[in-house]
């Protein structure tokens, strides 16, 4: 009897779950594009928890995490979350986590990846009569609609450029012959992956996209800028390997003088070698060529398509915290960023004047999904070079075939 | 003429009479079922349906993805649009990456445990305990700390070098140049394959020690005493003694080294990525690539379909070959 009661409450039991697994899901907020305008004033009373997730370390995450702090301090309905999740993992948790219907309330992160979450129907669409647009550099505004639709909201601009130890270095050198020639002495420290070396191919009046987003590198003068490449990364004194941070570690050690980097990691630079010996500026000219022209790109912040009413709301109010020209101050002084906000002061950091000097030589960010396509076959061509496993042209030629197989060009 | 009455069929009778008389024990193991039909075989079935269709990020929110028919087979046998990918070398240098492996694993597991049997060895549990945390740690751990060890500049092997006046420059994970290549075989060896079979044997013996040591403790001594009688040698004692007696434990622990090495995702990824340029890339974490990289689902299933049932057509011939679920005393 007791048997047949226990299997009953069993069989009970299993019945409950299913029922309850096989009940209505929580309702999904329309994507970009599908929704109404301004949440209510109604929603924006209620205390609400966001999450924000990004992939800062070291210098940039305490400056984040302060001024968040500052934000949470002042409006008191809302708790947010902070999850830094490393770089190079971020997309692809927000992508599977929000397609899933889970994931954060905002993402910060590059502006290209901005075209897959969209593609995924993963953003929210940002009310383009936000006051605290007006206030920020509007080419950079413009940089995060997606087919006319505003999806992403510049935190920040970021360019790679020359870092220098001033401490080593008297006179940042006036072209490439007199930094490898300096090199040889105090050390270049080069990333070797593609987002870092774009600027040979630049350098060399080579592409990556022709107007149907085709990649044309193996059409135009990229293989003469991969073999100069090859030709820095061969002499004396310049390190070339893909582990990022350690070609960050060597600068910030002193035991590379120059360094092609961006603003991020100028915060801990100058925690490391001291205020006055962080320098940057423009990466030099190559003789016979042109400036290396690096990649010139916003950051943004992104409210996911999950965000409640209420949720979006309050992360429309953190953006506009976060953009305000007094957080952007912050963020300039403590984490050295280039702001969003025009409104701010710029000729005090020496180090941000200096990637403000790249900018003419540097060019936008494609924001398409295509670019997706390019990241590892053009990693491997760098490698495949550098490794002399091929020549330059051969690399460039099975690294294009790839990628516009990929994306059925 | 008489009406035929359909004579009953004993077979259906006494499976109707089993079914029946076992209900209750079905009613127990019901939940258990639910659960399993929930959390394993509808994902299976699911990533079945999915490697029929385009399936790619975009679906899992949006669109219903295009039944596609064998497509993706097709394209994963075939060749896809990525850097390196080759599934027949990635086939052959999986395949040679779990034989290595489990070979030194259960070489040195038996040797090992040979040791520490001998009769009043000092410290012989001291020494069984500091042997068994390799495998106590996770293998993300392990597989973490083995690649800063190789890391060219910073690791400890390459410092270690250094101290003792050899090359101390060593590119363990980045030399693309091969150590072995084979072409005729598709096999290409780099030295990155070594510095993570280095890592795994580290991580793998202690387990078949483990089963090892107690297959030994099993073994009466009654045998070896005989032995001694009729004047066999240690050599001879080993071979014909220890080494089949220990048999019927080790085969199947051999069995479980051969799948868990062919899946042995986190070395693999935590040590060398799959690199230098794929080269130690295996069939798990090329799969795992095409969801986490491409957000390819519906490849990615297709090509782990496959790679199920490569690892069943091998299971199947180890098992024949070494009789395992065969009753060895039979």
């Amino acid at each position: 009897m007791n048997q047949r009661l226990l299997a009953l409450i069993s069989a009970l039991v299993m019945l409950g779950l299913v029922l309850a697994a096989c009940g209505p899901a929580a309702e999904t907020p329309e994507p970009a594009g599908q929704g109404e305008g301004e949440p209510t004033e109604a929603a924006m009373a209620e205390p609400v928890t966001i999450t924000v997730w990004h992939g800062y370390i070291e210098t940039e995450a305490e400056t984040f995490a302060a001024a968040v702090d500052d934000f949470m301090a002042a409006n008191e309905d809302v708790t947010v979350e902070l999850l830094a999740v490393p770089f190079d993992q971020l997309q692809s948790k927000f992508q599977t986590d929000a397609a899933a219907g889970g994931g954060s309330t905002l993402i910060t992160g590059p502006q290209d990846r901005m075209a897959g979450y969209n593609e995924a129907g993963l953003l929210a669409q940002i009310p383009d009569d936000a006051s605290f647009l007006s206030e920020l550099v509007p080419a950079a505004v413009e940089g995060g609609r997606i087919g006319g639709v505003l999806v992403g909201v510049p935190l920040n601009n970021k360019v790679v450029a020359m870092f220098y130890n001033k401490s080593l270095v008297e006179t940042p050198p006036a072209d490439f012959d007199e930094l490898l020639a300096a090199a040889e002495e105090l050390g270049l420290a080069i990333t070797s992956d593609w987002f870092h070396n774009y600027m040979w191919v630049s350098a060399f009046g080579a592409q990556l996209f022709d107007d149907d987003y085709r990649c044309v590198l193996d059409e135009t003068g990229a293989a003469e800028g991969f073999a100069y490449f090859k030709t820095v990364c061969d002499s004396p004194g310049v390190t070339c390997d893909p582990n990022d941070g350690d070609m960050d570690i060597l600068f910030r050690q002193g035991l590379a003088a120059f360094r092609f980097q961006g603003p991020w990691i100028a915060g801990d630079a100058i925690s490391d070698l001291g205020e006055d010996n962080v320098g940057a500026t423009v990466i030099p000219p190559i003789p016979g060529a042109d400036y290396p022209r690096t990649w010139n790109q916003s950051e943004m912040i992104q409210i996911s398509a999950n965000a409640s009413e209420a949720e979006q709301a309050a992360a429309l109010r953190l953006i506009e915290h976060l953009t305000s020209a007094e957080v952007q101050q912050t963020f300039l002084e403590a984490a050295n960023w280039i702001p969003a906000n025009q409104n701010v002061d710029t000729s005090v950091n020496q180090v941000v004047g200096g990637f403000l000097d790249q900018v003419p030589y540097s060019d936008p960010f494609p924001v398409v999904t295509e670019l997706n396509a390019t990241w590892d076959p053009m990693a491997n061509a760098v490698t495949q070079v550098l490794e002399e496993v091929l020549t330059p042209e051969e690399a460039l030629v099975e690294a294009c075939e790839l990628i516009n197989t990929a994306n059925n060009k | 003429m008489a009406a035929v009455t359909p004579t009953p069929q004993p077979g259906k009778i006494e499976v109707g009479k089993a079914l029946w008389e076992g209900r209750l024990a079905y009613l127990y193991i019901l939940p258990a079922f639910l659960i399993m039909a929930f959390i394993t075989f509808y994902p299976i079935v699911y990533q079945v349906w999915m490697a029929f269709t385009n399936f790619e990020l975009r679906h899992l929110r949006l669109q219903n993805p295009e039944f596609v028919g064998f497509e993706n087979f097709v394209r994963v046998l075939g060749g896809l649009p990525i850097p390196n990918y080759s599934f027949g070398r990635i086939l052959v240098f999986n395949i040679v990456w779990t034989f290595v492996n489990v070979f030194l694993h259960v070489t040195l597991g038996i040797l090992v445990a040979v040791a520490l049997n001998i009769k009043n060895l000092p410290g012989k549990r001291l020494y069984r305990s500091l042997f068994i945390i390799p495998w106590a740690l996770p293998s993300l751990v392990s597989g973490m700390v083995w690649n800063n060890m190789w890391h060219e500049r910073f690791g400890a092997v390459n410092l270690l070098l250094q101290e003792l006046g050899l090359p101390g420059n060593i590119r363990w994970l980045q030399e693309t140049q091969p150590v072995i290549n084979i072409p005729q075989i598709g096999l290409v060896l780099p030295l990155s394959f070594f510095a993570v079979l280095i890592a795994n044997v580290w991580l793998g013996w202690p387990f078949m020690m483990s089963i090892a040591t107690g297959a030994l403790q099993s073994i009466p001594e009654e045998l070896y005493e005989a032995a001694l009688v009729d004047g066999a040698s240690g050599w001879q004692k080993l071979w014909r003694i220890t080494l089949p007696m220990i048999r019927p434990a080790m085969v199947p622990a051999t069995m479980i080294g051969i799948m868990m090495t062919f899946n042995q995702f986190n070395v693999i990824y935590f040590v060398t990525g799959g690199g230098p340029l794929g080269l130690t890339q295996i069939l798990v974490t090329q799969g795992f690539n095409l969801v986490n990289q491409q957000g390819w689902y519906g490849v990615a299933s297709a090509f782990n379909l496959i790679v199920f049932l490569i690892l069943a057509v091998i299971t199947l011939i180890t098992n024949r070959i070494s009789r395992a679920t065969e009753p060895y005393y039979a």
